[in-house]
């Protein structure tokens, strides 16, 4: 991998700056957003509340900046009226390669797995919320209060993944899972993990299809092909962090 | 076994203090029958005895040694026990290394200098001892401990020609 | 033209203010030095009483918001994303900040050997202790499960998790507690001979608690040289241990990649900002212990002078690292950076930020004269003033940063609540609290080095004038 490094800031399927970490898994996994096809619609945001058990934390407190969202819709208005135009960007966790997040943590409740996932364990996290004011996304959410999941919601809690008691910070995992599942189903089966097997929650309700997941290191995948596309960019890449969440980017809405 | 007395002067003043120690010596008495107790530090050598005293930058050193030992095992040696990989750091990364180990060594540090000056001066230790109280209302104390009693009256006269105030076998009393 | 005052011959020789102030030591008996600094300390008077009940009060209601705030989430203390860290970090880097001065006026000016520190360092190194009692709450008060705060701990243990020596929380808990331990045995070594002093002088339960704390001293040759030796070593090791201390604490910012934070002056910063606001803390408390216990003879308006000049070159220095931060942050221009800038300048921080500057930059001006100085009045209120524009200069570094971030859709807001309030009012009233019965409790002026330091001062003649001359005896 040392060579990979060389030019390593601007390649995606590679590692981030960094001092040299020592992940050189053959998976990594990227998701890529084509912002050409977002709509703005949510149902991303929707479909990943429903699968993580990410609790609602109704208007007055998300004013305040206390929502859960995982992923949440970014719109930024361009132009003045009347000639305005919105722009729609999902935002979830990058997943950085060199996440300034896991290093402050002092207990270990984030880090970064064999795949290239930024880990969060709930169950080791204190909650200083260290890692939320190092995360320059501001994609770490942390619960402020216990979760409250009115009827019916409480109903529609996913078994596969945990609730999280108050003074925890929690993020997204790219549906880890369904990773998990799908890998175990593929293993069962004797087969490898198939390109496109795997759909996080957002992957999976995207009506416009603007999602596409799978491994940055295969060079083959749907994800790797996007991620070399001249439309290719990744958010706050100047920072070094290396994210794995690759957004394409064009004409109407420019980024 | 000759008889043996303990005699206790006080002094005003630290020069007459140093000029008694001095005929003192002359008779014979040895440098651990003599204690001197005094309210405030006089500069080392004044009273007119030297002290040699090194164990304590020794204490102090190999506490730091430990603590460095210590700073340097919890910050390189643990992290490849239960490896992690944070943030595309190397398991160990040096600069972090270097401030856990900083920080144990001064902690080490400070502690050994505490307990080692704490072991140096005996304390604590809330036996009996002589002492007087007059020693907080600034008198100089010189205490001679077990001087042969055909000594008494040359050590009495030894101090009060240098001036010594209530010169008197002194009782241990509850520290 | 002017004219010149003569003095004559006849005149007699004038013996200076400063000089009488030296020399009134040298006339009062070990035994008027150990009743003067005794007998206040059994007056408390129903100003005393009162107040304590009232800061008992105020302590026990935050420590009930403490355990609301444990009871129903952080919800409660008003912080948010992006302000992930608020009021709470704000007063541990304020709390951090006072303790500097004590341990650092002790050992540097003991290790410079200058004379007029012997009166106020027992006061100055306590309010270094107690201030880290303070600031070593936040760490617990800040984590969102205080239940499982033992993991912070390295113990072996089956599950193999161990924590994370490359966070700068972790060197900051440790720096605290080195700095914490360090301090108070500092403290207390310098406390030994004393409480042997109070020991053969009370009775009761004094008399009880200072010959269990006294460990047996009686004040030998060996004893004092070995001490003596101890505070010598302790006094360097310090020195070093504090400067660490604040940078670590500014590390928990400048490590990450926030605007603002990112910043390699940032520990310089603290750690000026740190004995700017320490000092300020030390002459309210110098000021306030004077007037509350009458100890005029030993806490002179020598020290204040003193410690007020120190107060002025600690600010000039403060006034320069900001400015000398702020031109590259102004210069190079970056969006965010100049974001906050603004909003600071011009939008909503700026009444805190104008309110700041002006309550650091007045006071500066103001000690620069000596009459000033040495009005306890005045200098009480300048250093109250330096105080609360440093607590705010801490409040507008962390929270007020945070604000602001590299992605403007997170850009937030942050109005902290009752439970915020009253656990930051819960440690201030702690501190005062510990304070007061620390001062009534333990001999507040080093009487020994006091008795020791009137070895020093003879007078001589020059000319017309009696001038001290000091001898070296430490």
């Amino acid at each position: 991998m040392a060579t990979a490094k060389k030019n390593s800031l601007n390649t995606p399927e590679n590692e981030g700056g960094g001092h040299g970490g020592e992940t050189t898994a053959e998976t990594r996994w990227g998701l890529s957003i084509d912002l050409d096809k977002c709509t703005g619609c949510q149902a991303c945001v929707v479909a990943c509340h429903a699968e993580n058990n990410v609790p609602v934390v109704g208007e007055e407190e998300t004013a305040y900046g206390r929502s859960a969202h995982w992923l949440r819709i970014e719109r930024y208005w361009e132009g003045e009226y009347p000639n305005v135009k919105a722009k729609f960007m999902p935002v979830m966790c990058q997943q950085c390669t060199d996440a300034p997040c896991e290093a402050v943590c002092p207990v270990y409740a984030t880090y970064h797995s064999d795949e290239g996932l930024n880990g969060q364990i709930y169950n080791r996290c204190i909650g200083t919320r260290f890692c939320g004011s190092a995360c320059p996304y501001k994609t770490r959410m942390y619960n402020w209060f216990d979760p409250i999941y009115p009827e019916p919601l409480a109903e529609q809690l996913n078994p596969d993944v945990t609730v999280r008691s108050r003074g925890i910070m929690e993020k997204c995992t790219f549906c880890v899972q369904r990773i998990r599942r799908t890998q175990e189903d593929a293993k069962a089966e004797g087969r490898d993990v198939q390109d496109g097997e795997i759909a996080p929650a957002c992957v999976q309700s995207c009506p416009t299809d603007a999602f596409t997941f799978g491994n940055l290191n295969d060079s083959e995948s749907a994800v790797s092909q996007e991620a070399r596309s001249s439309r290719a960019f990744r958010l706050l890449d100047n920072l070094g962090t290396g994210p794995a969440v690759i957004y394409l980017k064009g004409g109407e809405t420019r980024v | 076994m000759n008889k043996t007395i303990n005699l206790m002067g006080l002094f005003e003043d630290d020069t007459a203090t140093a000029a008694a120690l001095d005929d003192i010596y002359d008779l014979g008495v040895q440098d651990d029958q003599i204690t001197v107790i005094s309210p405030i530090p006089y500069p080392e050598q004044s009273l007119g005895r030297e002290h040699i005293w090194i164990r304590l930058p020794l204490i102090v050193l190999a506490g730091s040694a430990l603590g460095f030992a210590t700073g340097f095992f919890l910050s390189s040696v643990t992290p490849r026990l239960y490896p992690i990989n944070v943030s595309g750091h190397p398991l160990t990364g040096g600069p972090p290394a270097a401030i856990i180990t900083y920080i144990f060594t001064m902690l080490f540090t400070v502690i050994a200098i505490f307990i080692g000056v704490l072991w140096e001066i005996d304390v604590p230790g809330f036996e009996k001892k002589f002492y007087t109280k007059r020693v907080t209302s600034g008198m100089l104390s010189v205490l001679l401990e077990n001087i042969p009693l055909n000594q008494e009256k040359a050590a009495v006269s030894a101090m009060e020609s240098n001036g010594g105030q209530d010169i008197h076998r002194p009782e241990k009393m509850t520290l | 033209m002017s004219k010149i005052k003569r003095i004559r011959k006849s005149d007699g020789v004038i013996v200076p203010e400063d000089v009488q102030d030296q020399l009134l030591l040298t006339t009062v008996s070990d035994d008027e030095l150990n009743a003067l600094m005794l007998e206040p300390m059994k007056r408390t008077g129903p100003l005393f009483w009162g107040t304590l009940a009232v800061l008992t009060a105020v302590f026990f209601w935050g420590l009930y918001a403490w355990g609301y705030q444990i009871r129903w989430g952080f919800g409660v203390a008003g912080i948010n994303r992006p302000v992930y860290w608020g009021m709470y970090i704000s007063t541990f880097v304020f709390w951090v900040g006072i303790s500097h001065a004590g341990t650092m006026i002790s050992a540097v000016l003991r290790i410079f050997k200058a004379d007029w520190r012997r009166p106020i360092t027992r006061g100055a190194e306590a309010m270094t202790a107690f201030a880290l009692m303070m600031a070593g709450m936040y760490p617990m008060i800040h984590v969102g499960r205080l239940w499982k705060v033992i993991w912070m701990f390295p113990y072996p243990n089956n599950r193999h998790l161990w924590p994370n020596f490359q966070s700068p929380l972790m060197w900051d808990m440790l720096a605290i507690t080195t700095y914490l331990v360090g301090s108070s045995l500092y403290l207390y070594l310098a406390l030994i001979p004393d409480l042997g002093m109070a020991r053969d002088n009370s009775t009761g339960w004094r008399y009880k608690l200072y010959r269990a704390m006294a460990l047996g001293w009686r004040g030998t040759e060996a004893g004092w040289h070995k001490l003596e030796k101890a505070l010598g070593i302790f006094a360097i090791v310090i020195i070093p241990i504090f400067l660490s201390v604040h940078s670590i604490v500014s590390w928990d910012f400048a490590v990450t990649t926030q605007p603002r934070w990112n910043s390699t002056i940032l520990p310089i910063f603290f750690i000026i900002g740190a004995v700017f606001s320490g000092l300020s803390a030390l002459a309210t408390i110098l000021v306030l212990v004077r007037w509350g216990m009458k100890l005029d003879f030993y806490l002179r308006k020598e020290h204040l002078d003193n410690v007020g000049k120190l107060i002025f070159v600690a600010g000039i220095s403060w006034i320069y690292v900001w400015f000398a931060g702020l031109i590259v942050e102004w210069y190079s221009n970056m969006p965010i950076t100049v974001e906050l800038l603004h909003d600071e300048w011009y939008g909503d921080l700026a009444p805190l930020f104008i309110t700041m500057m002006v309550l650091n930059i007045i006071p500066i001006f103001f000690l620069a004269f000596r009459k000033v100085r040495r009005s306890p009045l005045f200098l009480l209120i300048l250093t109250l003033m330096v105080n609360v524009g440093m607590y705010i200069e801490r409040f507008l570094i962390v929270a007020g940063n945070l604000m602001r971030n590299y992605m403007p859709f997170n850009w937030g807001d942050y109005k902290p609540t009752w439970v915020t309030i009253s656990i930051v009012a819960m440690t201030f009233a702690g501190f005062i609290l510990f304070y007061m019965i620390f001062t009534r409790v333990i001999p507040y002026v080093p009487v020994w080095e006091v008795k020791q330091g009137r070895l020093r001062f003879s007078t001589r003649q020059v000319g017309r004038v009696e001038v001290v001359t000091i001898t070296q005896v430490d």
